[in-house]
Parts: C-alpha cells; sequence; structure tokens
C-alpha cells in the first residue's frame, strides 16, 4: 500500500511518499522514491515483485540520457518484466487469456520525474503505455484518491518549491492520518530542480511538519473566525 | 551534550514542558529581547515565521541521548517535551551557567509562550517581530 505524490511547481517538482512497506501481515518501513540517475526520480505503487525487477532493469539504463530520450525503453521494460511475470505465474494456466484479467494479477504504476529545461513528468502504466503529466499534480496507490481531494482546492495556483514541499507533505501527513490503506510513515520528500534531486533531511522535514501544523491551526482559526464574526453580526 | 546549543532548550524545559513550536518561538523572543546572545540559535523567515533548523537537530540530539521525552501520540511532533531525570541535572548545570538577567529573560519568556495557545503564540511572534513573518502562510490569517 503507497502513497506517491508528484506536484510539480514554477521552480522544479517536488516528489514525496509515504514510507510503509507491507508484505502480506509485516508492516515494514522502506525507501519508495529512487534515483533513475543525478537528474531523475522514480517511484512505483503495486506489486513488489514487479517494482523489484523494473528496478533491476532500470539500471541498465543509460545515465546520461533524458527522460524524453528514455520514455520508450522504460515503457519496454516495464512491459517485458509484467509479461516475465505473468508467465512465470502458477495461475495464469487456470485464467482466461484476456489482458485485462491477466495483467490484475500483478500490479503496478510507475512515474518518473525530471526537470532539465522545465519539469518532465512521466507516467508508465503497467501494461507499458506512457503518458506525459503536464501542469497538474500526480499521485499514484491506495492514498491517490485522498491526495487529488486535498489537492483540488490548489488547483491552478503557482506554488514556489517551498510552498509545493509543504502541500505535499501536509498531503502525505492528512493521508496517512485518515486512510485505512496501509499508508505510513516516515514521510520522504524530494526536490527536483535543473540543478539535480536532494532528499530533504530529518531537521528540514521537521520544519515541513511545523509549517503543516501551522497551516492546519490557520484553517481552523480562519473558519472559526469566520464562524464567530457571522454570530456577531447576528446578534 | 552533543549539542553545543542544546542547553537553551533544556533551561526553558526546566520551567515549562513545550512543544516544538513553543520551543522554536521561545528561543527566538529570547534572541529578540535579551539583544545578541553568543553563539546561539540563526532564525531565518520561514513558511510559519522565524525558524532555526539548528533546533530540530538540538531536540533529536537530546531525545537521543534520553535527557528528554515526548509522549506517545499519532501526532508527535504537536505534543509536548519533558525533561527526564537525566535532563533535569542537565538542565540545573545549564542555568547555572547562565547570566542571571539572561536567565531571568528565558524564565519570564518560557513562562510566558507556555500559556499562549498555538495562534496566539504566532500572533505574538509576529507582531513583535513582523520582518520574520514575510515568508509565512498565515500572515493574512493573523491580520484579522
Amino acid at each position: 500500500m503507497t502513497l506517491i505524490l508528484v506536484l510539480p511547481t514554477r521552480d522544479g517538482i517536488v516528489m514525496a511518499s509515504d514510507g510503509q512497506v507491507t508484505a502480506g501481515m509485516v508492516r515494514t518501513t522502506g525507501q519508495k522514491i529512487l534515483r533513475l540517475n543525478d537528474r531523475c526520480l522514480w517511484a512505483a505503487s503495486g506489486e513488489l515483485a514487479l517494482i523489484q525487477r523494473v528496478e533491476e532493469r532500470l539500471k541498465t539504463l543509460s545515465p546520461d540520457a533524458s527522460l524524453q530520450q528514455l520514455r520508450d525503453q522504460i515503457c519496454g521494460i516495464v512491459k517485458q518484466c509484467v509479461t516475465e511475470l505473468v508467465l512465470l505465474d502458477f495461475r495464469t494456466d487456470f485464467l482466461p487469456r484476456q489482458p485485462s484479467v491477466l495483467l490484475e494479477l500483478h500490479p503496478g504504476d510507475f512515474v518518473f520525474a525530471e526537470c532539465l529545461q522545465s519539469p518532465a513528468v512521466l507516467h508508465v502504466l503497467v501494461n507499458g503505455t506512457p503518458e506525459w503529466i503536464t501542469n497538474r499534480p500526480f499521485a499514484s496507490g491506495s492514498g491517490e484518491m485522498f491526495a487529488y481531494a486535498l489537492l483540488q482546492k490548489y488547483q491552478g495556483f503557482d506554488l514556489n518549491m517551498e510552498q509545493g514541499a509543504l502541500l505535499a507533505y501536509k498531503v502525505l501527513e492528512e493521508a496517512i492520518a485518515v486512510g485505512a490503506y496501509g499508508l505510513g510513515p516516515p514521510i520522504d520528500v524530494w526536490k527536483i530542480s535543473n540543478s539535480g534531486v536532494k532528499q530533504l533531511n530529518g531537521s528540514e522535514k521537521a520544519a515541513l511538519e511545523d509549517a503543516s501544523r501551522a497551516l492546519r491551526e490557520g484553517e481552523i482559526q480562519l473558519l472559526m473566525g469566520e464562524i464567530r464574526a457571522t454570530k456577531e453580526n447576528a446578534r | 551534550m552533543g549539542h553545543p546549543k542544546a542547553k537553551w532548550i533544556l533551561a526553558m524545559l526546566r520551567i515549562s514542558p513545550l512543544d516544538r513550536i513553543h520551543i522554536m518561538k521561545a528561543l527566538f523572543l529570547l534572541q529578540r529581547r535579551a539583544g545578541e546572545i553568543p553563539d546561539y540559535f540563526q532564525f531565518e523567515p520561514y513558511l510559519y515565521g522565524p525558524c532555526s533548523f539548528e533546533v530540530y537537530d538540538a531536540l533529536a540530539a537530546l531525545e537521543r541521548e534520553g535527557l528528554v521525552v515526548r509522549p506517545l501520540d499519532p501526532m508527535p511532533h504537536w505534543v509536548a517535551y519533558y525533561l527526564t531525570e537525566r535532563g533535569k541535572k542537565e538542565a540545573e548545570k545549564a542555568v547555572c551557567d547562565l547570566d542571571p538577567k539572561l536567565r531571568e529573560c528565558l524564565e519570564a519568556v518560557t513562562r510566558e509562550v507556555s500559556r499562549l495557545g498555538f495562534y496566539e503564540l504566532l500572533k505574538r511572534v509576529y507582531d513583535e517581530a513582523p520582518e520574520f513573518a514575510e515568508n509565512s502562510l498565515l500572515k493574512g490569517v493573523l491580520k484579522r
């Protein structure tokens, strides 16, 4: 169970994820956002076996190529890995030969983000189909509906990277707090700019936690202040 | 103590348990009111007003050393830090080294801050140091 969030901003991209890894009845923590190279990050939701297999193959890609140049190779890797798993799977022979049925055996959803001249976010579906995500946030995993709902009111605003990091943190925090879908801490946050990728350290994340609290308190105060003002006007 | 500036936090927690934002703002107000303090935290205008990233490092060091604890909570960064028995001893040592006037100011600021709710605290800090509220997400809300 996962929530991956990619938030394009004025000066780059913020990528964030929850940190809980669930395997059967066992819960542990793990790194979900990984480096493709020094300028590009990737993450995935779905079956661990598929993600691991894709990760092994992604290491063979050229570290100097752009995401644009790598797009079709990445799609080929995803498609190949899914195909291999389907062929290896004992259940395959007992299922109808329909792609939609077979793909359900090994779910996966992949996202890649890079910022050269401008932000580039590539979403690769489990069937190998790529799509570029432009001028909007992207969420993947079991908590994605929470993320889209929480982000909806910020659509169309021109956020800088700091604001984007705070918003991503707050969305992850709130999704973890309410989601009954195996989401959990620690929250991981990265910034991607044209100077490269940077993972936020402990004190930077602590500052985001406190800023997130301030934002929540501000929302409450705004609402309660309005309620107080309405009551006073009514008197 | 592992962190050279952690003594300020211990001295404050000796007066009252405080959560992280109250500690941050109390440390800021102390500097603001007492004037220049050598080897002190450096503050910058951040998304919720004055912030020193060193405070987080110092708190993490104090927790690792077992000098402060926080009760278990789903939102651990919202709850207050308490001194442990060892922390209390270290806090006593820390205040003994302080200039009496500075100590008096620290105690007054800590008492004042501990009585303020989150919203009142930010409002007090922003009123006192508006230049540190310039990047704050709440400056518009707090003006209302």
